[in-house]
């Protein structure tokens, strides 16, 4: 890199003047810049668009491809761009030609998880192409790059990309009033109606059109700032300016044998001017030729009449040396200050007896954040079936009613064999069962807390009954008696085919046996 | 609690052992057709229920899942005679029904027999036949008799007509009318088989086999068709008690202002569902049936007999969502 043949007045600056200097450079170098950009970028949309005829179904991915492989597109401008800066001026075809060879570095990272996580590329870009770093040399480099201008060159990338994006929906929007009905009021209407299906082609060639419009606009201005951001990083790291300086002082080689013992002199004289005129103050300004301020001249006061004529060549080099913007130890400032700032400022003061709202704030303050608690409760409340289930525990199902029959324990007799047996001997056969199987039901239900559906059959609660005994809820005794009563109960109930007498009074003894005991402790 | 009576006086009990040799028939008509068609056994035994109740079966399902390896095999296994009719557009109810013909020596008019005169019939996609075909069709479906030129012809006994739908393919289809679709006692969905059931169908047919196709070589015949009109006799005799057919009426009639349901099923279904559960009871072993026979027979018996309202139709619901929420619904009867 050959400093002194550089074409810009480099000097460290803010950021936002690193910026303007991009755009300033886009002025001189833009249109070679912008076709190097477009060479690659248009056949990349044409290609994109062929795909879009090909593949219909995927016509959506196509503006998500171009956007993937645009960083390797930048590199293009970029490398006309660190060209002309140093005076070797590049056209957009030169461009062109060397771009395969450009893509050498970075781009595994720039093609993969980089890409969705780094709107300052741009910033990195030189890295590779420029200094040819690779591995972990560009990673410490990117590192020291990125300490101070990868901030700004990332919020210029988000900005880059929301001028995209706007510009984007500007012309979708100017599509949109050509070709949406008559009366539409949304222009995104037609590219958003998703009914339309036969447009669907036409809607996502369009999109990608204007995307690649908006991109064509924007991209080469975010390649050039970048550039820039990187330059002046790197002034300010390297001491660009001051280098230079000492390029410019360093005589011709034709002349180098009297000055070479100046320079040697000089240079001490230099380093404690740089010393004391920190270029860390600059401001946002421009060299002015002000007037000195009057504390300087003060300070210089009057110079005594030179020795001889080589001091006399001394002073003047000197002189030469501080007129620079740099060394001059003042700067101007020029800044825009409202005229009437003197009257606001008094009326500020006239109304400080306004009303103390300090407490209607505070209060402000905790409605607020009550109402914000109150919305988030509300919001976890409404939508609780959606937690997962670690997150709210599974409340303990309890059925109070199976297919309409009340199975509440407070709902049967206390001795439920008795009332049984009861029902039987009054001939009520139908409704023994049916409370011998109704509290069944119960006791699975409320005590081994069986889970069953409010609407299920017979055979439901067998395999509701089942299910527990596999799961070791119910003993395989249970299970078989509560098969047992089940088909007692169905061929009484719908086949009018009744047990014996003695049948009933053994299976009441095993009824008692398994249920009464686990009653009694309950009840206990 | 009071006693329950029972719907139909007709009903008389049914001998044990009649009735163990009524199910054990059963049992061993559903073991051998399960020897040709595998898997599908839900299937099996609601198109051998609609035999034992006597009605038709409509089928759905996407080609080559079996639909006439299972109707094969199920005429197999009685001895019947099984006709397949694919319908086309350009078929006609002469081509179906038969038709008379003069016979030149003669000089008189014969009757020659269309494929309708069987005991089992396939009626292959159905709904790309015209409409006149159609309810011609379901004509004889109703009445079980044919006439040409004015000659009544009835149908062998049993008959059973088992009619596929292809839900794929809508172009050039006759879609069958609403009205006309209670014919069909169940519609049945066929879904594709489980992962064991189609490994065991791939070792079946390319065991030592020539071709790619099933058939019902391995079915044996158990039973004669007259036996099977026996065994529709003894399934009418079931016994339904009030509590249950009062829970049948409740589940059709709640199709009627179920949210979702535009148009609920008529009283043909509540008739449909207890036909339909006595047969599930004796496949059960049973000669009485419970309210989990309704319920098991809900959905192929009343799936058909209902339409959905394009709001539920939207929300991606479709007839078997909403009846199952029904059957959810309304409580099965209890003492």
């Amino acid at each position: 890199m050959r400093l002194d043949q550089l074409q810009l007045e480099l000097r460290p600056r803010p950021n936002a003047q690193a910026l303007d200097l991009g755009m300033a450079l886009l002025r001189v170098d833009g249109v070679q810049v912008y076709l190097a950009f477009l060479a690659l970028w248009l056949p990349l949309l044409l290609l994109a668009a062929a795909a879009i005829f090909v593949f219909p179904d995927y016509g959506g991915f196509a503006p998500l491809v171009v956007w993937w492989l645009r960083p390797l597109l930048e590199r293009a401008p970029l490398y006309v761009l660190s060209r002309n800066v140093f005076g070797e001026k590049i056209s957009w075809r030169q461009a062109v030609r060397a771009w395969p060879s450009l893509l050498r570095g970075g781009w595994f990272r720039l093609l993969t998880w980089w890409r969705f996580f780094l709107p300052n590329r741009g910033l990195y870009q030189p890295i590779w192409l420029l200094e040819g770093l690779r591995g972990k040399a560009a990673a410490d480099r990117r590192r020291i790059i990125g300490r101070d201008g990868g901030q700004a060159a990332y919020w210029f990338g988000l900005a880059c990309a929301h001028f995209e994006l706007i510009l984007q929906l500007g012309f979708i929007a100017f599509i949109g009033f050509f070709l949406s009905e008559e009366h539409a009021i949304n222009p995104f209407a037609f590219f958003w109606d998703i009914d339309n299906n036969a447009n669907t082609l036409w809607n996502n060639l369009s999109l990608l059109i204007c995307y690649g419009v908006a991109v064509a606009i924007i991209a080469p201005m975010y390649t050039a700032c970048c550039f820039t951001l990187y330059l002046n990083r790197r002034a300010t790291l390297e001491a660009w300016d001051v280098e230079l300086m000492l390029r410019q002082l360093t005589p011709p080689p034709s002349s180098a044998t009297p000055s070479s013992a100046i320079v040697a002199g000089l240079l001490p004289l230099f380093l404690l001017g740089m010393l004391l005129h920190s270029p860390a103050s600059h401001g946002n300004e421009s060299a002015l030729a002000c007037e000195k301020p009057d504390y300087l001249v003060a300070q210089q006061g009057q110079r005594s009449e030179a020795h001889n004529e080589t001091q006399q060549q001394l002073r003047e080099q000197l002189d030469a040396v501080y007129q620079h913007e740099d060394l001059l130890g003042y700067r101007c400032v020029q800044t825009w200050v409202l005229k009437n700032q003197e009257k606001k400022k008094k009326k500020s003061k006239e109304k400080i007896d306004a009303p103390d709202l300090s407490a209607l704030a505070a209060f402000l303050k905790v409605l607020l954040i009550a109402l914000g608690i109150g919305l988030l409760a509300w919001l976890l409340y409404r939508y609780r079936e959606y937690m997962p289930r670690w997150f709210i525990p599974e409340r303990r199902f309890v059925a109070t009613e199976v297919s309409g029959m009340d199975i509440r324990p407070e709902s049967l007799p206390d001795d439920i064999c008795a009332e049984v047996n009861r029902l039987w001997a009054a001939g009520q056969q139908r409704a023994a069962l049916a409370l011998l199987y109704r509290a069944t039901i119960s006791r699975l239900v409320n005590e081994y807390h069986v889970r069953i559906g409010r609407g299920a059959t017979e055979q439901d609660c067998v395999r509701y009954a089942e299910r527990a005994a596999t799961q070791q809820q119910i003993s395989a005794d249970c299970l078989r008696l509560c098969k047992e009563v089940t088909t007692h109960w169905l061929n009484g109930a719908y086949g009018q085919r009744w047990l014996h007498s003695e049948t009933l009074v053994a299976l009441l003894h095993r009824w008692q046996q398994q249920f009464e005991p686990a009653s009694a402790e309950l009840g206990s | 609690m009071n006693e329950q009576t029972e719907v139909a006086s007709t009903a008389v009990t049914i001998p044990a052992e009649k009735l163990q040799q009524a199910v054990d028939i059963v049992r061993r008509m559903r073991e051998e057709i399960r020897r040709a068609l595998i898997g599908q056994q839900a299937v099996v035994d609601q198109v051998l229920a609609t035999l034992l109740a006597g009605g038709h079966v409509l089928i759905e399902g996407v080609p080559g899942l079996g639909k006439t390896l299972l109707v094969k095999a199920l005429a197999k296994t009685f001895a019947g005679e099984f006709t397949r009719i694919q319908f086309t557009p350009d078929l006609m109810p002469a081509d179906v029904m038969g038709h008379s013909i003069f016979d030149m020596r003669n000089q008189t008019f014969t009757v020659r027999k269309g494929p309708v005169f069987t005991h089992l019939l396939l009626a292959d996609e159905i709904n790309r036949a015209p409409a006149k075909t159609q309810s011609s069709l379901l004509e004889v479906m109703q009445e079980r008799q044919v006439t040409i030129e004015g000659e009544t012809h009835s149908l062998s006994a049993p008959f059973m007509v088992l009619a596929t739908q292809n839900p794929l393919e809508n172009e050039g289809t006759y879609p069958l009318p609403e009205a006309q679709l209670d014919r069909f006692l169940v519609k049945v969905r066929i879904d594709y088989p489980s992962e064991a059931e189609e490994l065991a169908m791939l070792a079946l047919v390319t065991g030592n086999r020539i071709g790619d196709g099933l058939d019902v070589q391995p079915v044996a015949s158990l039973i004669k068709p007259e036996t099977v009109v026996a065994l529709q006799q003894l399934v009418a005799r079931i016994r339904v008690d009030e509590a249950v057919a009062n829970y049948a009426v409740r589940l059709v009639r709640a199709t009627r202002d179920w949210p979702g349901i535009a148009i609920g099923a008529g009283p043909r279904g509540t008739i449909a569902l207890v036909r339909v559960a006595r047969a599930m009871a004796l496949m059960a072993g049973r000669d009485f049936i419970t309210p989990d026979d309704i319920k098991s027979a809900c959905l192929p018996v009343l799936r058909h007999r209902i339409a959905i309202s394009p709001e539920s139709e939207l929300d991606g619901l479709n007839t078997d969502h909403l009846l199952q929420a029904l059957i959810e619904h309304i409580a099965a009867p209890r003492a």
